[in-house]
């Protein structure tokens, strides 16, 4: 663990970082004495100081806790809409990539048809029809963000299908979910996690761009993109409380690129590993 | 004086991948105009080496070298005892090198495709050297040395060749193109690697004898790698035999094979020649598995033409034999293999296993695969390889499971400690011994072997066909034994058919096609042989002259090896000869058919006709 530590400081970074933030947005709201909507008329727009860490926004509410809450908003879409993609993502392209033919045909033509209408549209659609909650932005989310991966582990699927050791489990017996299982997509989790890990910063920026342009999370409820949005009408007056959510933000988001740049990178190596030793017991074909 | 004088050779890696010394302190001299042989298995150096010499190797590999002289000029690459060589005097030996290269030492690799640039045009290719190395040079100047040299390394038509890809060429062509390349600026010394493993045996005969013509016409040294002793001893005048990084034994390539005086020499030369030896044949006539007039066409993509992998086939396979399969590389063996294993049907015609029509994938039909690196799953320990058959065919305890996975191991000759390990762990003959293994497991009455030794080393093929020899015989298992090899199907089966283009073109007992070929093409393949015996090789000189397949196939009509054959006749040309039989020796070719040659009624004894 330590060595993969040293050897990858990229993932290592981005995890530390990533998880501070986890701890804090957990952390933060349960235990401040103050809540994230109760409204001060007293305290407008206080500047940091030692009981407002990040100071007051215009209906004197925290700041801090209203950051941190925030974060919790974007990283329940981030991973929430990850796990939902990722699984669905992995079934539909492994189904695609396995059967082939017409199967395969009929199923990526479909997932082409929902690809083509652009996925801010569904979001927009979906919280005009069901709200502006978190349900109808994972949904909104859900909708299209699969079918990257699904083509992406398609693709590994139809590549390691024809491998002669799948050859040789068919041969033994051994049934197309267990081929899946066993054998392809362990041997093709590479790429796949690599485009996993870098769904949820991209669900992450999408939800606070749709705060932000108002289709997002209502008030009282905050985002980190809601705060921006709140804070930019008096961002000359008061820069700090557009400065801090923007600060997190980007915390957030430059963690989960760390990770995903981090992982792609320890793929790479594998693999350059793997051709090394390839090379060193070179075979002689005929 | 000699032309190439290497004293003291070392090359080391540091790397987390590969430590140690690759090459350990090696020295050797090539003369002027002589072919020098290394040979020596996988892994021993013999191409860290050679690229040593031309300072090919990465920065992260350590040369030290006492000593290389050139024609009397000093190449030794730098080196200081840090580790971190001077940046100026890299930059300097890097210079030197590179007005060294191609002009003094060119080098011929393994795989010409990878080599040859597929997106220009053969002539640029050749053009494009001379020009690098000779400024002054015209542009037509450059093009009508380019066809010269074309036409050296014996390409008809140089000017047409010239305007076409290198994907347009078959890969004898293409390796001939490649040494045209390296000649282009008339080194003294021509580094080739393995320049024929990746072609077919008939092939590889024309490309040796090219090779041979040009060290003597040109006065070019060689210096030849190969890991096959008969390209060797039908090649080189002396040998340099390398292990473990080490040269073991030098000397001319006569005395060499014949009183080899080092322990690891004898021991190739010896295996080497037992591939040479015939089989004891017992032949049972109890058909377990048959092919009756097996075609598969693969619908083409262009204009809907249909392409036959395989054209209408029939052998049959008795109960404990092995029958051999030989042919060039895209003969249709993989495919035949694929429907004798039930991976797919064939398009017309019947295969049967005990008498009942083989539909899907049996149980009783397991297969050993050629790629020995793709053949296991790298995510998987040993023994959940081999554990998964058992637990999806046999109602097994996961103890009486475990009996079995180390019997079959011991069986194979592994050791049962070696069960938690991954594939990675393993060399390619152990890893093939594990595949082995794994088609075993369930006691299987058919085993089919695609090409299962020919990505081996000729240490570890002799050791797999033993292996594989000792559990035929103890198991009594059938097998189908694929090979481009001859030499390795003679060697372990007891009948055999040899295919050309989809077709059986002659099929019968190993010994007696051995002995006696009939049809022309089984004639070439046998005649490609190399033996690793130098007397034997001068012995046959020559060999069967025939043309390189020209990509271009006769579909339907006429005999697919008329185009290359010798004694193609008119009729061959305008129909596809019939199967005909005498006794158990099946032949297709007019030469043996009644209507052409008249010779023949009923108790004429027909032998070979060429």
């Amino acid at each position: 663990m330590k060595a993969m530590f040293r050897k990858n400081p990229l993932l290592t970074a981005g995890l530390i970082i990533l998880i501070l933030v986890i701890l804090l947005a957990v952390l933060v709201p349960v235990f401040s004495p103050y809540s994230y909507q109760a409204q001060d008329v007293d305290r407008q727009n206080l500047s940091s100081s030692v009981s407002h860490i990040f100071g007051t926004d215009k209906f004197g509410r925290d700041i801090f806790v209203r950051v941190w809450y925030g974060t919790r908003i974007s990283l329940l879409v981030g991973l929430g809409s990850t796990a939902i993609c990722g699984l669905f993502g992995i079934l539909y392209g492994s189904a695609a990539g396995y059967a082939g033919g017409k199967t395969d045909l009929i199923l990526m033509r479909l997932a082409d048809i929902i690809d083509a209408i652009p996925s801010l549209l569904y979001v927009i659609l979906i919280t005009l029809a069901l709200g502006a909650n978190v349900g109808s932005i994972l949904l909104g989310i859900c909708i299209s963000g699969w079918i990257d991966l699904a083509r992406i582990v398609r693709g590994e699927v139809m590549r390691l299908k024809t491998r002669e050791y799948c050859i040789a489990a068919r041969m033994t017996g051994a049934t197309a979910g267990r081929i899946l299982r066993r054998y392809i997509l362990p041997n093709g989790a590479g790429p796949v996690i690599v485009n996993i890990t870098f769904m949820v910063p991209k669900a992450i920026f999408t939800e606070a761009f749709l705060s932000f342009v108002g289709a997002g999370i209502s008030a009282p409820a905050a985002s980190l993109g809601t705060l921006i949005q709140d804070a930019r009408s008096q961002m000359l007056v008061y820069p700090a409380q557009i400065l801090y959510p923007i600060l997190i933000l980007c915390i957030l988001l430059l963690s989960m690129n760390l990770i995903g740049a981090g992982v792609e990178a320890g793929e790479n190596q594998s693999e350059a590993r793997m051709f090394i030793s390839f090379s060193q017991g070179k075979g002689y074909r005929g | 004086m000699s032309l190439l004088s290497v004293q003291n050779l070392s090359v080391q890696f540091h790397d987390s991948y590969a430590g140690g010394e690759t090459v350990r302190d090696i020295s050797f001299n090539v003369e002027p105009g002589e072919i020098v042989g290394i040979v020596g298995e996988s892994g021993s150096g013999k191409s860290t080496a050679m690229q040593a010499i031309m300072g090919l190797l990465p920065k992260r590999a350590e040369v030290k070298c006492q000593k290389l002289i050139l024609s009397q000029e000093d190449i030794t690459p730098p080196f200081s005892a840090d580790g971190k060589s001077a940046v100026k005097e890299e930059k300097l030996y890097e210079k030197k090198m590179e007005s060294i290269r191609g002009r003094q030492i060119s080098m011929i690799f393994q795989e010409p495709l990878s080599y040859l640039n597929p997106t220009v045009k053969i002539g640029r290719q050749i053009t494009e050297v001379i020009h690098a190395h000779d400024k002054a040079c015209t542009r037509g100047g450059a093009r009508q040395r380019a066809k010269e040299l074309l036409d050296m390394v014996g390409i008809r038509r140089p000017a047409e060749r010239m305007r076409q890809y290198s994907f347009e060429l078959s890969g004898g062509m293409r390796q001939r193109v490649a040494t045209a390349i390296a000649l282009a600026c008339e080194p003294r010394l021509l580094i080739a690697d393995e320049p024929t493993t990746a072609l077919d045996v008939t092939v590889q005969g024309q490309i040796l004898q090219l090779i041979k013509r040009i060290s003597k016409e040109t006065g070019t040294a060689v210096l030849f790698v190969s890991h096959d002793l008969g390209v060797i001893a039908s090649v080189c005048s002396r040998v340099i035999v390398m292990h473990n990084g080490k040269i073991v034994e030098e000397g001319v390539t006569d005395d060499i094979f014949r009183e080899p005086r080092h322990m690891y020499t004898k021991e190739l030369i010896e295996k080497a020649s037992h591939l040479q030896k015939l089989p004891h044949s017992m032949v049972s006539r109890n058909p377990l598995f048959v092919a009756e007039h097996v075609t598969k066409q693969y619908p083409g993509r262009i204009n809907r033409e249909q392409t036959e992998a395989v054209n209408n086939v029939s052998f049959y396979i008795n109960k404990g034999e092995i029958y051999g399969l030989v042919g060039e590389s895209g003969c249709g063996k993989t495919t035949l293999a694929g429907m004798a294993a039930g991976v797919y049907q064939p398009t017309k015609g019947n295969i049967l296993f005990k008498g009942v029509p083989l539909l899907k994938m049996n149980r009783q039909i397991q297969m050993v695969f050629q790629d020995v690196q793709s053949s296991l799953n790298p995510k998987m320990t040993i023994e959940d390889i081999l554990e998964e058959p058992l637990q999806l065919n046999t109602k097994l305890s996961s103890e009486g499971r475990r009996k079995k996975v180390i019997e079959t191991l011991n069986l194979v000759g592994l050791s049962p400690k070696d069960t938690e390990k991954y594939p990675q762990a393993f060399s390619g003959g152990q890893r093939q011994r594990i595949a082995i293994a794994r088609a075993l497991i369930l006691e299987p009455e058919l085993m089919i072997c695609d090409e299962p030794v020919s990505s081996l080393d000729i240490s570890t093929q002799e050791q797999i066909l033993e292996l594989l020899e000792q559990v035929q015989i103890e198991k009594q298992i059938s097998c189908l034994f694929i090979s481009h090899d001859l030499n390795v199907v003679k060697r372990i089966s007891q009948r055999l058919g040899v295919m050309y283009e989809g077709v059986f073109v002659e099929s019968g007992n190993t010994r007696s096609i051995y002995e006696d070929p009939w049809h022309p093409y089984t004639k070439t393949l046998l005649s490609a042989i190399l033996p690793p015996n130098p007397k034997m090789a001068k012995r046959k000189r020559r060999m069967w002259k025939v043309k390189e397949s020209g990509g271009k196939k006769l579909l339907g009509e006429g005999c697919p090896f008329a185009p290359r054959c010798g004694y193609a006749m008119e009729c061959c040309y305008a129909q596809s000869p019939k199967t005909y039989t005498f006794g158990e020796r099946k032949i297709a070719c007019f030469l043996y058919s009644e209507e052409y040659t008249g010779k023949r009624n009923d108790d004429y004894k027909m032998t070979s006709q060429i």
